[in-house]
């Protein structure tokens, strides 16, 4: 391999600004090592000085777990070997999902882009922003291994449809970061809206009560036409060891890829213009 | 063979401002006031360089002259990657490098080690056979900051932070080198170590652009100049004539 030699810019090249963009996703593909050094030096920025480091994250986690677990379980009347092993990974799964939307929309406008000058594509940036939040997620899974060693739940007949979940998911999040990230350089009003609806679709999902309690309720209206939930449970489910409706895989990796392809639409269509408005 | 060709090119800064805001697009948009938002838009545009030609080989050094907001770093930044052109188009062969802002994307609360380890990534130098700790030694060398070298650059003085931000930038030197203003760093011995060090760059690199307000360096560096002025420019084959035109114009 060799360094890049050839460039070309402006709207009269032989090769167009949108193929450009397309190879920018690519070719940020092809930074693995600068991916992995970016996600992990963020986290470790977020942590700098604490003893404890990421693990108050999890502390904190565990907490609000233990809480919402003691309060949830009453008020469902539910076991808590039923309710803290769901309410732990709905959680977890939720974090990962709400903190991928919510902060997706100041990459850009924070990450050190100006480092562009060292012919960094900028879809690095979205790279290493995914495999942050994994690594953070992963970090908050090993709190659901000990709750399900506690309670004995054997999920491994069902971990590749867990892993199959890990990778909707994954691509969901690319492709909202992606859009967000781009759209959001541009109209700084949107993470407002975003945050909005995030905090109102924690409500909406089932993470904190059981699905088939609204759906005895006649309410599975909110459950159909959520997105999340189709997300959360395609990777919840598995890892409670409970078998998953294949229409949940459909559905999710419908979602998946619709919000995948937006997002690459809107980056191959926009990208260039980001270093104008941050 | 290194190249440099810029056909007709302009750039156009669009700014992100409230006025632009959702709100804003919204309510236009509602009242359907096309001709309105049409202004803002207008406003909200400027053109920072227009018509822009040269062509560039091997053993070129070219100077941009022009005051401050002609588009010297416009047009640099433009070249570098940064701003994708509104018009014309660029063909660059050769392996580059830009100073622009050389410590831009240094992160403070990492150790100086820390940062020409990322540059190093950022660089892509890993991917093409470069040994890592041999490019962080001869940076820790020539920046030359002892112990400081593994403390975090948020405790460096400014001539400090310079110093890692230059040994680490120009610690490979490519066919074309992209210069906002000459480069120098340092207290009195270090300067003498960067500036031989910025001439041997000079003299290395197959293409040089250097944007400055210094005659003295453009006459010593350059044969070729381009006279920036907003939207009028011209491209000239020799420096002094371009110095002159530049004075004459003020």
């Amino acid at each position: 391999m060799k360094y890049q030699r050839r460039f070309e810019y402006g709207p009269d090249c032989e090769v167009s600004i949108l193929h450009r963009n397309y190879h920018d996703l690519v070719n940020g593909l092809q930074r693995r090592r600068l991916v992995f050094k970016l996600g992990v030096t963020e986290i470790a920025q977020r942590y700098r000085n604490t003893y404890l480091g990421p693990l108050w994250m999890t502390i904190s986690l565990a907490v609000f777990l233990t809480i919402l677990g003691y309060v949830g379980g009453a008020l469902f009347n539910l076991e808590l070997r039923d309710y803290l092993p769901y309410l732990c990974l709905g959680v977890v799964t939720w974090t990962f999902i709400s903190a991928v939307v919510s902060e997706s929309g100041q990459l850009f406008v924070t990450a050190p882009i100006s480092t562009v000058v060292y012919d960094v594509p900028m879809s690095t940036f979205v790279y290493s922003f995914i495999t942050r939040h994994l690594l953070l997620f992963a970090h908050n899974l090993l709190l659901y291994l000990l709750i399900a060693a506690y309670f004995g739940i054997n999920f491994l007949p069902y971990l590749h449809f867990a892993i199959l979940g890990m990778v909707i998911l994954i691509i969901f999040s690319i492709g909202v970061t992606l859009s967000l990230a781009v759209i959001c350089v541009r109209m700084r009003d949107i993470p407002q809206i975003v945050s909005n609806l995030l905090q109102v679709s924690f409500f909406a999902t089932p993470i904190m009560w059981n699905a088939q309690l609204l759906a005895d309720r006649g309410r599975k209206m909110i459950l159909d036409l959520n997105p999340f939930y189709y997300l959360i449970e395609i990777v919840r489910a598995p890892l409670l060891g409970q078998e998953v409706d294949p229409m949940f895989y459909a559905v999710a990796t419908s979602i998946a890829l619709l919000t995948l392809l937006f997002g690459v639409a809107i980056y191959v269509r926009y990208k260039h213009r980001v270093m104008f408005y941050r | 063979m290194a190249r440099i060709s810029v056909n007709n090119v302009a750039v156009r800064y669009s700014t992100a401002n409230a006025n632009l805001s959702l709100r804003r697009t919204l309510i236009s948009v509602l009242k359907r006031n096309a001709a309105n938002a049409g202004s803002v838009q207008a406003a909200q545009n400027k053109l920072a360089i227009s018509g822009v030609n040269f062509e560039l080989e091997s053993g070129d050094r070219l100077v941009l002259v022009g005051g401050n907001g002609a588009g010297k770093t416009t047009l640099l930044k433009t070249l570098s990657g940064i701003y994708e052109p509104c018009a014309g188009s660029i063909y660059i062969d050769g392996t580059k490098s830009s100073f622009i802002e050389i410590g831009a994307g240094m992160d403070f609360s990492l150790s100086g080690k820390q940062n020409v380890e990322m540059h190093y990534l950022m660089r892509g130098h890993d991917r093409f056979g470069l040994d890592l700790e041999r490019y962080v030694e001869n940076v820790r060398e020539f920046a030359d900051l002892g112990e400081s070298f593994y403390m975090p650059v948020n405790t460096y003085s400014s001539g400090m932070f310079v110093r890692l931000a230059f040994a680490m930038v120009t610690e490979v030197c490519p066919e074309i080198l992209l210069l906002d203003e000459w480069l120098s760093a340092g207290d009195m011995f270090f300067m003498e170590k960067a500036s031989s060090r910025m001439e041997e760059l000079a003299n290395t690199a197959k293409i040089m652009v250097l944007a400055t307000h210094s005659h003295d360096l453009a006459l010593k560096w350059c044969n070729k100049a381009l006279v920036l002025g907003g939207e009028t420019n011209r491209f000239f084959d020799s420096v002094p004539e371009a110095l002159e035109f530049y004075q004459q114009s003020q």
